[in-house]
């Protein structure tokens, strides 16, 4: 580094060559650079605000500080000044040039001193013009003149929407002309894009929450309509069962009557009397079954088969069954075949319900077979446990067996079989009401002959207790 | 025990009291009757029959009723009390503490002298 004194002839530049001959411009080119590409860009940095960062100044102080250090004449001096001048210039008009924002400078008389281009762009050419005719479109100074607080001393900010729709960020700061006389730079930042934006965003604010508010009084109304039409539907099923006593009340007492007579408590009956009171009392066998299956179903559908349902073992649950079907399968001949796997997990469910499901396959299996085997399979996977009741009967056509599990559906080869129709429907709502489902093959894909039932029971049906009304949840 | 076993029958329906009376007295027990449950309750504490057949749905008071009055009057406590229904149990159990079983109507006339045996064994009665 040069030795610092203060005595020009004594100065050395870098390279060794005596002071006063312009050998110190080099060095002093060098200072001057690093002043001028490290502080300057670093005051550039900060927000466009002239008056804190007068750059000249720095320049020419730092030049002021570096000259005795580095020695040249006052021609050289003199042109480097005004090269650097010019650059700063150039620089500063590049800035001013190209920034999107609009500045001008304001002076104390109102007149426009300078105009940026992007504030031409705005408003027009206007230099010399008055601030509040070219700028405000006023022919006198507006009322509470901004530019008077800027003289002050005062930054003022401010919103402002003219009289086109165009709003801006305005900001007017003290500052001073060339002849250090009070002005005001203004810097104008056309806010008109985001502030549709905010509107619309209102706008849509309010938009959305009227719908939320819509929305939620819908939810609310389906709500208080389905609480509805839930009562309405338990009273139906109140209502029903009344129906179911009322009609078979007559029955009951009409089946007694009769077995009294035929059980000899009213005296001797011949054959035939006999024949015919059986006849009857078949019929109406068959009439309180038919309505005691037809209340299941409304009992079934309103989930009120949650309120049977516990922890059961199915094992024990198709073994019963199996056991109550063992005489009627030998009377007619048939083998009854149980295959049931130890352990087999437990499910939630009502053993009485899967209890009617097994009676009613099995009774159908034995009813519509002539010869052969009823097997029951019981298998589990880790979802679901798998009861299979297979047959070698008379089957089921291809036109019966969709609509075999809808109510009142009885095949056509059934000939003189008796039946309701319900059962296989009844069982379904069961199997469904468990979380299951319910299938029949017809053949049979193993034997190829006869029909073969199948129902599943998920281990985990999410049911509880502790819940009542729908069944699933 | 030698006497005659009394059975009180409770039903509204007249033709199902004069049918199970009937077959009731086909055997050598005493039958006394009652249409609605306040009579029955009435006989009941008057008579002291051993056994109750309690039909559930009656008009004036419900079977259910009936039976909880049973359970709660020392006098008649003790007295075994079978529910007569129509119902498949599809609505509920709702008092298996009050009666001993539950009957399903329409029975036979064998199945109904097989379960009043059954209880009049129990009793201490020769059948």
């Amino acid at each position: 580094m040069v030795k610092a004194g203060l005595n020009k002839e004594r100065a050395q530049n870098f390279s060794g060559v005596p002071a006063g001959e312009g050998s110190g411009f080099p060095l002093f080119l060098f200072l001057a650079g690093m002043v001028f590409f490290f502080v300057f860009p670093a005051l550039l940095r900060s927000p466009l605000n002239f008056s804190r960062a007068p750059y000249g100044l720095v320049m020419l102080a730092s030049m002021g500080v570096l000259r005795p250090f580095t020695g040249g004449n006052e021609a050289e001096w003199t042109r480097y000044l005004e090269a650097v001048l010019k650059s700063e210039k150039d620089q500063l008009n590049a800035i001013l040039n190209t920034v999107e924002e609009g500045v001008a400078i304001i002076g104390s008389n109102r007149k426009i001193l300078f105009i940026n281009p992007s504030l031409i762009r705005e408003f027009g050419e206007g230099t010399g013009a008055y601030c509040y005719k070219h700028l405000y479109q006023r022919d006198e100074p507006c009322e509470n003149c901004r530019l008077a607080g800027a003289l002050n001393g005062q930054t003022e900010k401010w919103e402002w929407t003219f009289a086109d729709g165009r709003t801006f960020d305005i900001v007017y700061t003290p500052f001073t002309d060339a002849d250090q006389a009070p002005c005001s730079l203004a810097t104008f930042i056309n806010i008109t894009r985001r502030k549709q934006f905010e509107l619309e965003l209102v706008k849509l604010n309010e938009l959305k929450s009227e719908l939320l508010t819509q929305k939620t009084n819908q939810l609310e109304e389906i709500s208080r309509e389905v609480t509805k039409l839930e009562e309405e539907k338990r009273n139906f099923v109140r209502f029903l069962s009344v129906v179911a006593h009322d009609l078979k009340s007559p029955l009951t007492v009409s089946q007694s009557m009769l077995w009294e007579i035929l059980g000899g408590y009213s005296g001797p009956v011949n054959n035939d009397q006999k024949d015919i009171l059986e006849r009857i009392t078949r019929r109406i066998d068959g009439l309180l079954t038919l309505i005691d299956d037809l209340m299941d179903i409304p009992f079934i559908e309103t989930g009120q088969l949650v309120g049977e349902m516990k922890h059961i073992s199915m094992g024990e649950v198709i073994e019963t069954s199996v056991d109550g079907f063992s005489s009627l399968a030998s009377e007619k001949g048939l083998k009854l075949e149980l295959t049931l796997p130890p352990g087999l997990s437990e499910t939630y469910g009502s053993s009485r319900r899967l209890q009617q499901v097994m009676n009613n396959l099995l009774s159908n299996a034995i009813k519509y077979s002539r010869q052969g085997t009823v097997s029951v399979r019981v298998s589990e996977d880790d979802k679901d446990i798998k009861v299979e009741v297979s047959d070698n009967g008379i089957g089921i056509s291809c036109e019966d067996l969709p609509r075999l599990f809808q109510d009142f559906s009885r095949g056509k080869n059934i000939g003189e079989i008796k039946g309701t129709g319900l059962g296989l429907s009844i069982s379904r709502r069961i199997v469904e009401a468990h979380g299951g489902r319910i299938w029949a093959e017809s053949p049979n894909p193993e034997t190829k002959t006869g029909s073969r039932f199948t129902f599943t029971l998920p281990k985990d049906n999410g049911i509880t207790a502790t819940k009542t009304g729908y069944g699933k949840f | 025990m030698e006497r005659k076993p009394k059975i009180l029958l409770v039903d509204d329906d007249a033709d199902f009291v004069q049918t199970t009376s009937k077959v009731l007295k086909s055997k050598p027990y005493q039958v006394i009757v009652a249409y609605n449950g306040e009579e029955g309750l009435r006989k009941a504490r008057e008579e002291k029959p051993d056994l109750v057949l309690l039909d559930v749905m009656m008009p004036v008071k419900d079977g259910f009723l009936v039976a909880a009055e049973f359970k709660k009057d020392l006098a008649i406590s003790k007295i075994p009390v079978l529910a007569l229904t129509s119902f498949s149990e599809s609505l509920g159990q709702p008092f298996a503490f009050e009666v001993e079983e539950y009957l399903k109507k329409p029975i036979k006339p064998d199945e109904l002298i097989a379960v009043v045996e059954k209880h009049l064994k129990r009793l201490g009665f020769k059948v």
